[in-house]
């Protein structure tokens, strides 16, 4: 859906607390709990190695001030075995939070495309596909980063902090209390710009998507986009989000601007105070300038810690602004789980509750079912039967709620009123996946995955072979075409299979539905968008899926429907008329109706004329 | 194909090029460059003024103390202001520079040929111009930046080091090229392994695209699993590469650390050395440890930067594949928008003159798809074109919109050659395809997308023309209804209606036709073949016939068969030749009038 309606949805939705968000991400890097161990441990040693250098160094300018040449020599060794350490311990704390990085980032982002997978559809068609991935790729990784590497930088750098502090404090504890009340200051500066900077960061976020859907769509349009000279006009409209971008990214900058420079002024301060408080204090007689040089040099090392720390916060609003876009999908209800609310308690598991799939000797009863997307109400008090082994059409203008039936059957959708059953099992106690084990479902456009010709006909079932493969396209009418492939099954297709002829994608996905061995058929128009040619080549192949299964067809060609065993006719969500075609031939009806506009423009009358002659 | 395999720009050509995108905001950017200049100030100062209150204190002098601080206090909060403003500049124009280069390879997208970007999923060029097209600006700000000042602070420091000791200063300058060349050595494999991270992120994207948009079909197959386990174990595979990148950039990043740590404390030990036999003071070697950092430091630095800009070389590598395809047409950029030259007598609305056009097949091998093909089409004519399926009635569509470009031979419309002059010729033509495109936003903007300057008045017209009205004005917002992705929360029919009302509104003389066969009910395929009827009338019209009324009424009908025209007439002449015609419309179109003879039968009393 366009970022605009996203929009909404963050407009309506009540940002949630940054500590909710912030304990949640907390939460996802339980599982690497032991990992953190170490790299704080790692992170230990290298802060110590970080004091040990500079009170090398310091034990270096007393050796040369009281002229001991044993002492410089001990303390060169000291020096050298100390960055030895250092760039060991340095090296294995890369490695391991990188490694730790990217799998726990990749954890996250299957978690997430794994609950993509679950959510309900009709709380999924409210997300662009862009919009979905740029959560996935953009804000995963930046939430994730929240966690790991902030975190462990900002453990590191207060542990840094703390050991300077501590060897200062030994060194001359008037000047630390000093300078740590300066450094403390750090934080409190920046403290009052963080919840602007983080709504900030959301709405900047948003943007951003949004010129990612933009960008895909036009993408992915290119045909259009050429054959209308549109460039000119997208450019103008990318340009426009760009300045929307802008609009909030400069005020964004500026904070960070000064985010990012406030620790210096710190650390100025801190150097000025330690510089003249400390002169004052060694010409008062009070401290020796060794010490004040020593300390010099630890302020120094200070200066990275504090800078880090003060970076860090600014960068974890943006993890935080991120993490809030990710539990928003992640918060998403999973299909199914209020049907595993109705089931018997004491059955968890819900394969053995509901290892229900579709019943090849029940028929499939809708009671007074109802349907809503949104506000709209799509389908009123329907009550049906779908007779196991023969043929059901829905036949009606569109937008009469023909699709939602066939979605309600696939439990993609759940009724909001009225109950669906399957003999007398309900469906509300079957989980949707083990349901569709016995659906296959062919749709008008069918829809292919790049990959191999083999691959795409594989889907149907994980469990079918080779030979299972070659059969179904042999029965799909699509075996010799492969075959005349240069590298036949294992020729590789591209975007949706977008080199192919309609009709070649077509007797594909039929394939594929053979290969699924259904119990249950649902056809939505599968010849609705092919030439007479191809639409013949397909419903042969068809007739051959049809034969000894339940079918549910939706069709606006005759020939299509005209064998169904049961014919129901639908208008604004209510089913009309019902019967065979004969019935509803005779009847003198809505259906009879819709049969004879179809045809005037073939003049219905002359061929009545021909026949009665 | 070019694209999929990047080929490795030099680095000085893709600098030159990187940095061109820095010339409309050269004021940001020297700006944020001079400004620098506080930090370099504050860097070397830190050492100096160090040096400075440590010999102060030794003379125990308490005013020059307060003078000295009061000085630097100051001079602090400048150099903190410049700072800020420093920082700002620097990543606004940073993400200027991003969006323009962005915005430069969105343009490009939708300018290289459509046979190319059919060879590319789309996907992959989503990624490159969201992903790739930052990482290679921020190699830009690295280089201007990170190397270009640490240079900087590298030459000054050593000057003021070797004011103090010549020997030591080019001991530490020396050290410094072998800190930055150590680090060298993986460069190579740094900007082969990125480039294979970028490729293998789009794969993931592309992977991410499908299984999103194909959700219904994953669910009704219930391929989550199978998915998920791809997704997971090509995830798996980045993981690996950057676990690579990870073990060369830490080592990269450690052993320059190293090299520098360790000659650091050499250096201390050789500087307290010469202060052992007399010489330099106690604040003089602080300094000097101090500077020597200043020095080497720098060149750390650089060496990790240096890593960093291989990275993004790959990054580059793959924007500037895009950027260098040649784009569609020879003529110019967008053109004003030109008077049709409708009336000039003689002038043909569309010609094809020995037209050849090979196309890639499925395996990536070119086929030969026309060899010749001749059509002339007056002005007002309506042709039909027919033929089985994969006769290239579609190509034909394609190569007069110069969606393909022709291998031998010319296309003209209205007497301009559609490879010449691209955007003139296609502002003359209105291609309707068989599945219409719709960008997610309103309704309003997807019938007025290709015509500026509209106003509501024509929108509705073009509507109501195409039957769209009713259908909109039912809808909860009206014009301004948000369309899901594709259009996917509008019916098929919808769809059609709203692709036939952007054909009215653009109003140009020539109309490309692919008609959709009978994806529709038949109330709104009434309404869509009365709208086309109306949009046909008055324009010169091309059309793939799927329907008995199309070819009927067609002033001429080309039968299409392997990339050649095998017959051409009116139906009547044709359906007498009984050649391939009389064929084609055997299966074609009588069946629906053997099923009518079937319904009235069945409508008979018995």
């Amino acid at each position: 859906m366009s970022g605009a309606t996203n929009g909404e949805a963050i407009h309506n939705r009540t940002i949630p607390a940054p500590s909710s968000t912030l304990k949640r991400l907390m939460k996802l890097g339980k599982p690497y709990l032991g990992r953190y161990i170490i790299l704080c441990i790692l992170a230990a040693v290298v802060s110590l190695a970080t004091v040990a250098l500079a009170e090398s160094l310091r034990r270096i300018i007393n050796a040369a001030t009281n002229q001991d040449m044993s002492a410089l020599t001990s303390s060169l060794i000291f020096g050298a075995v100390v960055v030895i350490v250092d760039a060991c311990a340095n090296f294995l704390r890369t490695y391991l939070s990188g490694v730790l990085e990217f799998k726990s980032t990749a954890t996250l982002q299957a978690s997430i495309l794994s609950k993509l997978l679950k959510v309900q559809m009709k709380d999924l068609d409210r997300y662009h596909s862009a919009d979905l991935i740029s959560r996935m790729n953009d804000s995963a990784v930046v939430a994730q980063q929240g966690i790991n590497q902030k975190t462990i930088e900002l453990l590191t750098n207060l542990m840094q902090l703390t050991f300077l502090l501590t060897y200062l404090l030994s060194l001359q504890y008037v000047l630390t209390l000093g300078v740590m009340i300066i450094c403390s200051l750090v934080p409190l500066i920046m403290l009052p710009f963080t919840s602007r900077l983080r709504s900030m960061h959301e709405r900047r976020q948003q943007v951003e998507s949004t010129q990612q859907v933009f960008i895909q769509d036009t993408v992915q349009g290119a045909e259009v986009v050429r054959a209308f000279s549109l460039s000119p006009t997208l450019h103008a409209q990318f340009a426009q989000r760009v300045k929307q971008y802008f609009k909030i990214h400069l005020p964004i900058s500026r904070i960070e601007a000064v985010g990012y420079n406030m620790p210096l002024a710190v650390i100025l301060g801190g150097l000025l105070y330690v510089l003249s408080f400390g002169g004052y204090l060694v010409i008062d007689g009070r401290l020796d300038v060794g010490a004040v040089a020593a300390f010099l040099f630890c302020f120094e090392q200070i200066t990275t810690p504090v800078s880090r720390i003060a970076n860090l916060w600014t960068e974890f609003q943006a993890s935080l602004a991120q993490g809030t876009r990710l539990f928003e999908v992640l918060d998403l209800q999973e299909e199914g789980i209020d049907r595993e609310s109705n089931l018997n308690k004491d059955h968890k598991d819900m394969s053995v509750s509901s290892n229900q799939v579709v019943s090849s000797t029940h028929a499939i009863t809708f009671e007074r079912v109802g349907f809503r997307y949104g506000s709209d109400q799509v389908l009123t008090d329907v009550s049906l039967s779908i007779e196991p082994g023969k043929v059901t059409a829905f036949a009606g203008p569109s937008g009469s709620g023909k699709s939602t039936i066939l979605n309600l059957l696939l439990a993609v959708y759940e009724p909001y009123e009225g109950i669906i059953s399957n003999g007398d099992v309900r469906l509300s106690t079957i989980h949707p996946r083990v349901w569709r084990k016995g659906i296959a479902y062919v749709s008008q456009e069918p829809y292919l995955f790049s990959g191999t010709l083999y691959e795409n006909i594989a889907w149907g079932s994980s469990e079918a072979t080779r030979e299972d493969i070659i059969k179904a396209a042999q029965s799909a009418g699509i075996h010799e075409f492969i075959m005349r492939t240069p590298l036949q099954y294992e020729t590789f297709i591209g975007e949706r299979g977008l080199t192919l002829s309609g009709g070649e994608r077509q007797r594909l996905s039929i394939a594929r539905a053979f290969v699924r061995k259904p119990t249950l058929l649902l056809l939505d128009e599968p010849t609705a968008a092919l030439d007479s040619h191809n639409e013949g080549l397909v419903q042969q192949a068809l007739q051959q899926l049809m034969y000894g299964r339940t079918t549910v067809v939706i069709a606006h060609r005759l020939s299509t429907i005209r064998d169904a065993d049961r014919i129901y006719y639908l208008e604004a969500g209510s089913i009309i008329e019902e019967g065979t075609h004969h019935e509803l031939m005779t009847s003198d009806g809505k259906y009879r109706a819709m049969v004879e506009t179809t045809f005037k423009k073939d003049n219905v009358s002359a061929a009545a004329m021909e026949v009665k002659a | 194909m070019k694209a999929n395999s990047p080929s490795n720009h030099t680095f000085p050509y893709i600098l030159r090029k990187l940095m061109s995108y820095a010339v409309p905001y050269r004021i940001g950017f020297i700006l944020a460059i001079l400004l620098l200049s506080a930090k370099l100030v504050m860097d070397i100062g830190f050492a100096v003024v160090q040096q400075v209150f440590i010999d102060t204190i030794n003379s125990s002098s308490m005013d020059s103390l307060m003078r000295a601080t009061f000085i630097c206090a100051t001079v602090s909060a400048i150099i903190i202001c410049c700072l800020m403003v420093q920082y700002y500049f620097r990543f606004v124009v940073q993400s200027r520079m991003s969006w323009d280069i962005r915005a430069k390879l969105f343009d490009k997208s939708q300018r290289i040929p459509f046979r190319q970007v059919q060879t590319m999923h789309s996907g992959d060029l989503t990624s490159r111009i969201n992903k790739d097209a930052g990482m290679a600006i921020g190699m830009v700000n690295s280089i201007v930046y990170d190397l270009g000042y640490n240079l900087l602070l590298c030459f000054v420091s050593f000057i003021y080091l070797a004011q103090m000791d010549v020997w030591i200063a080019l001991l530490a300058l020396g050290s410094g090229p072998i800190v930055f060349l150590s680090g060298r050595f993986f460069d190579r494999k740094l900007r082969k392994l990125s480039t294979e991270i970028y490729k293998k992120e789009a794969e993931l994207r592309s992977l991410l695209q499908e299984t999103l948009q194909g959700m219904k079909v994953v669910r009704a197959f219930a391929l989550e699993d199978t998915l998920l386990n791809r997704y997971v174990l090509e995830r798996e595979k980045l993981n690996q590469l950057q676990r690579k990148r990870t073990i060369l950039n830490g080592l990269l990043w450690q052993s320059s650390a190293f090299v520098n740590n360790l000659i650091m404390v050499a250096c201390a030990g050789l500087i307290a050395m010469s202060a052992m036999r007399g010489g330099t003071t106690t604040g003089e070697v602080l300094a000097f440890i101090i500077l020597m950092g200043r020095v080497q430091w720098p060149f750390v630095h650089m060496s990790q930067t240096w890593g960093g800009v291989q990275e993004a070389l790959g990054a580059a590598d793959r924007v500037f594949d895009i950027l260098e395809i040649p784009n569609e047409g020879k003529g110019g950029l967008s053109p004003e928008p030109t008077t049709f030259p409708l009336a000039s007598a003689g002038i043909f609305a569309l010609s094809l003159e020995n037209v050849h056009y090979k196309h890639p097949s499925v395996d990536g091998s070119e086929s030969s798809l026309f060899s010749g093909i001749h059509l002339n089409v007056s002005p007002g004519e309506t042709i039909a074109v027919v033929g089985p399926s994969g006769s290239g009635k579609t190509t034909l569509v394609r190569l007069c919109c110069g969606l393909y470009e022709p291998d031998i031979g010319t296309i003209s419309i209205y007497g301009k050659s559609v490879q010449d002059q691209l955007e003139e010729t296609r502002a003359m033509i209105t291609y309707v395809p068989q599945n219409p495109y719709l960008f997610s936003g309103t309704i309003r903007d997807n019938i007025a997308f290709s015509a500026s300057d509209t106003t509501d008045e024509d929108i509705q017209e073009a509507a109501r023309l195409a039957g769209a009205e009713e259908f909109i004005s039912k809808m909860p917002a009206g014009f301004d209804t948000l369309l899901g992705e594709h259009g996917s929360t509008l019916s098929g029919g919808q769809r059609q209606r709203i692709a036939i009302a952007r054909a009215f509104l653009r109003n140009a003389p020539l109309l490309l036709l692919d008609e959709a066969t009978s994806a529709l009910d038949n109330e709104s395929e009434r309404i869509v073949q009365q709208s086309l009827d109306l949009l046909m009338k008055d324009r010169t019209t091309l059309v793939i016939a799927h329907r008995l009324s199309t070819v009927r009424e067609a002033s001429r009908i080309i039968v299409l068969d392997q990339g050649a025209i095998v017959e051409e007439g009116s139906h009547e002449v044709l359906l007498e030749m009984n050649g391939l015609y009389a064929e084609l419309y055997n299966i074609q179109f009588s069946t629906s009038e053997a099923e009518v003879k079937d319904d009235v039968q069945s409508m008979l009393p018995v």
